[in-house]
């Protein structure tokens, strides 16, 4: 256990299961304490309830997609902090732009490595 | 023989007449009554008329008057029967000549016999005349006609085209015109001049069917006509008043229209006068005439249902490589990441076998996902979803930048790699990224390629058009080429290519059957995702090689000015609107004064900030004709930036007084739309200028 995972939350919300599982093996080897959500109103709920000390989020989602999850946390004063790292496969500049507009801190594009998003993260809890 | 009439109630002096003007094969008709004299003119049924002077109870300069129209208008000789000292000069005016009661003989029939004789000679000339001057008209007609024939490609338009040209040489009373288009949409077009009872429509709906049945005769009949297959089109001129079945006694004309050697339809007019061998020609010329440009617009026709069908397979095709893609890509980060955790030992202890078998998995799911970035850059390139950022800068950059990652890779296959740069290259609109990207793929393919102390070496120039060895363009069409180009080669002493294999190395999927390059792996995509994005930059690439000796690969990228870059981006901009079936706005501002340089500033500001934001909005300035121009170019879409750019030059204007003439204004503008005005970027600009040359406000 490395002392930089030590009381920190971490949310991730993506419904790829199996990626979820892979990330959430990761961050947990790292000591972060792991949520997770299968879909956009399980994911936007937990937020509210444990705010995390931070958040992964896919966007393309059933329910809510990751950009209004985005956009609804941070123009609230309440959650605004939390910082959010987006994982998607969709890759146009485009995305990207959107991606920055809602207030997402990163924007990383799949197939990313597992090393690129927890150095993210850490950088993120540091 | 000749008829004439006597207007005299002299009773011995007609009789005289008539005796004396039967000698020469004259009839003679004799009244006082006004109006059957003026009827008898009116009608042209005498072709002289005779007038005593003196009737009772009687004006006869008035009758003459009255006469005279119709007179003048058949060539009908008017002879007055005079006082040898009348002093009607109005009645000696009204007519053509006079002779002294009392009547001599041999004088009246001189002068009647002359002037019958004249009479005959008039006539003959003046149907020459109007049978001249309707030829003339009708070949003036046929003329128009094909000249607009040859104009169109539009089947609909062609048909109407020829039936108005029909109307005007022989003006039909109605006209049946039977078209097909296919099989199952055949359609009855009837111009007349007067409404058409059912009884009529339906008629004419038999004799088309009958008459496409004859012309068949005997042979195959290619496809069997039904009543109620047929669909009506009627243009009627004065609705009022109605045709029925009466029409069809009418003289008629008819031919079919082919359209090579397939029959196409046929056309059949109708006149209550009867046509002529002229009128007949004209006819069929005219019919003849229209199959040749239906034939064309047939072809045309194939060519653009060809065409869509095949822009859409295409299109599918894209849409099919990137929608794959990007579900390709999630499974994959999920092996992915399962590899990782497994190899970081994080999951259980890994042996040093499973370590090497982890090891391949992985690598060869990197190899997976660099293949489908290559598909979906491929596919983003080719359906002109690409994002590219032109910017303005030097080509060294990159290519240094590229030159100095691959050191290391280099170094360990002990190959020497030199950078020769022309430190005064021109600068020009690049994007640097994609131009790391085709670099890099050069550099990594020469590496590949070239044997151990092998040498590559990297070299950037300013070159001219001439320069360039169009021989070596290999799948370019309509190439385009502009005066100064940068070009940037990277040549090796590696193993070469062979010569039959040199045309294939930018195809899609085409990689080369050889051992060296199925070892080194690769998608086959690089180089032709290579030559999608110099032809981006409006460059070309090619290859030379040696087997055995060494390869170069070489790309050009001109040097744009301003305007060039402009209208690239116009052109651009035109085909995503084409596509996307929207239009694109050019908006032009000419600045004639230098006082408007602050206001053109101002624009220029306010657009980086706002209209940049919410639109591809291009703007360039260029100097054209010693006036300079701004043209800004807008999607019709993004109303907002139209309107910002409008209100900005009223205000401009209305700031600079309230003068109405135009001609102290500082700032004229004008805006073209496409498609209205020009299919392409260069008309576009024409239409702008000279919109700009007549001080036209255009109303967007």
């Amino acid at each position: 256990m490395t002392d930089s995972g030590i009381n920190k939350k971490i949310l991730i919300v993506d419904d790829e299961q199996d990626i979820v599982e892979t990330l959430k093996f990761m961050l947990e080897a790292q000591g972060y304490e792991c949520f997770c959500a299968y879909d956009g109103e399980t994911g936007l709920n937990l937020a509210k309830e444990i705010i995390p000390d931070l958040m992964i989020l896919d966007v393309m989602m059933p329910k809510i997609n990751g950009y209004k999850i985005s956009r609804l946390l941070k123009y609230d004063n309440k959650y605004k902090d939390i910082p959010i790292i987006m994982v998607t496969a969709r890759s146009q500049e485009d995305d990207k732009a959107i991606g920055h507009e809602t207030g997402v801190n990163e924007y990383i594009t799949k197939p990313f490595e597992l090393d690129e998003v927890i150095s993210k993260v850490k950088e993120y809890l540091a | 023989m000749p008829k004439i009439l006597l207007v005299s109630d002299n009773e011995k002096q007609n009789k005289l007449i008539t005796q004396v003007l039967s000698k020469i094969s004259a009839a003679v008709i004799v009244s006082v009554d006004e109006e059957a004299i003026l009827n008898y003119v009116k009608k042209s049924l005498v072709s002289l008329v005779i007038v005593d002077e003196n009737i009772k109870n009687q004006d006869v300069s008035l009758l003459c008057k009255k006469m005279q129209p119709d007179t003048l208008k058949d060539n009908i000789a008017v002879v007055a029967l005079v006082n040898a000292a009348t002093e009607n000069t109005e009645l000696l005016k009204l007519t053509n000549a006079c002779v002294t009661k009392p009547v001599n003989e041999r004088i009246l029939s001189a002068c009647v016999a002359s002037n019958l004789k004249l009479k005959k000679a008039v006539d003959t000339l003046s149907t020459n005349n109007s049978e001249l001057a309707k030829s003339l008209y009708q070949l003036d007609v046929l003329y128009n006609t094909s000249t607009q024939l040859a104009g169109s490609l539009d089947k609909q338009k062609l048909i109407s085209i020829m039936i108005d040209g029909l109307e005007k040489s022989l003006s039909f009373s109605l006209s049946s015109t039977l078209v097909f288009n296919d099989e199952h949409h055949i359609d009855l077009i009837i111009n007349s001049l007067y409404g058409i009872s059912p009884r009529l429509e339906h008629s004419l709906k038999l004799r088309a069917i009958l008459s496409y049945r004859a012309l068949f005769d005997k042979k195959k009949i290619p496809y069997d006509l039904n009543v109620n297959d047929i669909t009506v089109t009627q243009n009627v001129k004065y609705p009022l008043e109605e045709y029925d079945l009466n029409v069809l006694k009418f003289d008629n004309l008819f031919a079919p229209i082919n359209v090579g050697e397939k029959f196409f339809g046929l056309i059949e007019v109708f006149r209550e006068t009867d046509f002529s061998q002229e009128d007949t020609t004209c006819f069929q010329t005219l019919a003849r005439q229209v199959s040749l440009p239906l034939e064309n617009a047939s072809l045309y026709e194939e060519i653009k249902n060809t065409n869509t069908k095949l822009e859409k397979l295409e299109r599918l095709k894209s849409e099919f490589i990137s929608i794959v893609s990007h579900e390709l890509r999630t499974p994959l980060t999920a092996i992915k990441n399962s590899l990782e955790i497994c190899l970081s030992g994080k999951a259980g202890d890994v042996s040093s076998i499973m370590d090497k078998f982890l090891n391949m998995a992985k690598r060869n799911v990197t190899r997976l996902s660099g293949i489908i970035n290559d598909l979906l850059d491929l596919s983003k390139v080719e359906a002109g979803k690409m994002d590219f950022k032109f910017e303005r800068g030097s080509i060294n950059t990159p290519v240094e930048f590229i030159k100095n990652t691959f050191e290391n890779l280099a170094k360990e296959k002990n190959i020497e790699l030199v950078l020769e740069k022309d430190e005064h290259i021109a600068s020009t609109y690049l994007d640097c990224q994609r131009i790391e990207q085709v670099v890099s793929n050069l550099i990594s393919n020469a590496i590949k390629f070239t044997n151990e102390n092998g040498r590559i070496t990297v070299k950037t120039e300013n070159i001219a058009r001439a320069d360039i060895d169009k021989s070596k363009l290999i799948g370019v069409e309509n190439p385009v080429f502009y005066e100064n180009y940068i070009k940037v080669s990277v040549a090796d002493n590696g193993i070469g290519i062979a010569h039959e294999d040199l045309k294939k190395v930018f195809d899609q999927f085409q990689q080369i059957e050889n051992s060296l390059n199925r070892k080194n792996g690769g998608t086959g995509l690089g180089l032709p995702i290579a030559k999608q994005l110099i032809e981006a930059h409006k460059g070309f690439i090619w290859v030379e090689s040696e087997l055995n000796c060494g390869t170069t690969f070489a790309f050009v990228i001109p040097v744009l000015s301003e305007k060039e870059k402009f209208i690239i981006d116009l052109d651009k901009e035109i085909a995503k609107a084409r596509t996307c079936e929207q239009n694109v706005l050019l908006l032009t501002v000419c600045e004639r004064k230098n006082t408007a340089k602050s206001f053109i500033n101002e624009i220029r500001e306010e657009k980086i900030s706002i209209i940049r934001k919410t639109a591809n909005t291009k703007e360039v300035y260029f100097e054209e004709d010693t006036k300079r121009f701004m043209c800004v170019m807008i999607p019709e879409a993004d109303k907002f930036a139209q309107s910002f750019i409008e209100k900005k030059i009223e205000s401009t204007l209305m700031a600079q007084g309230e003068e109405t003439n135009s001609q102290k204004y500082d700032i004229v503008y004008s805006t073209v739309l496409f498609p209205d005005n020009g299919e392409d970027a260069q008309t576009l600009m024409v239409v702008s200028k000279e919109n700009l040359k007549n001080n036209k406000m255009v109303e967007v």
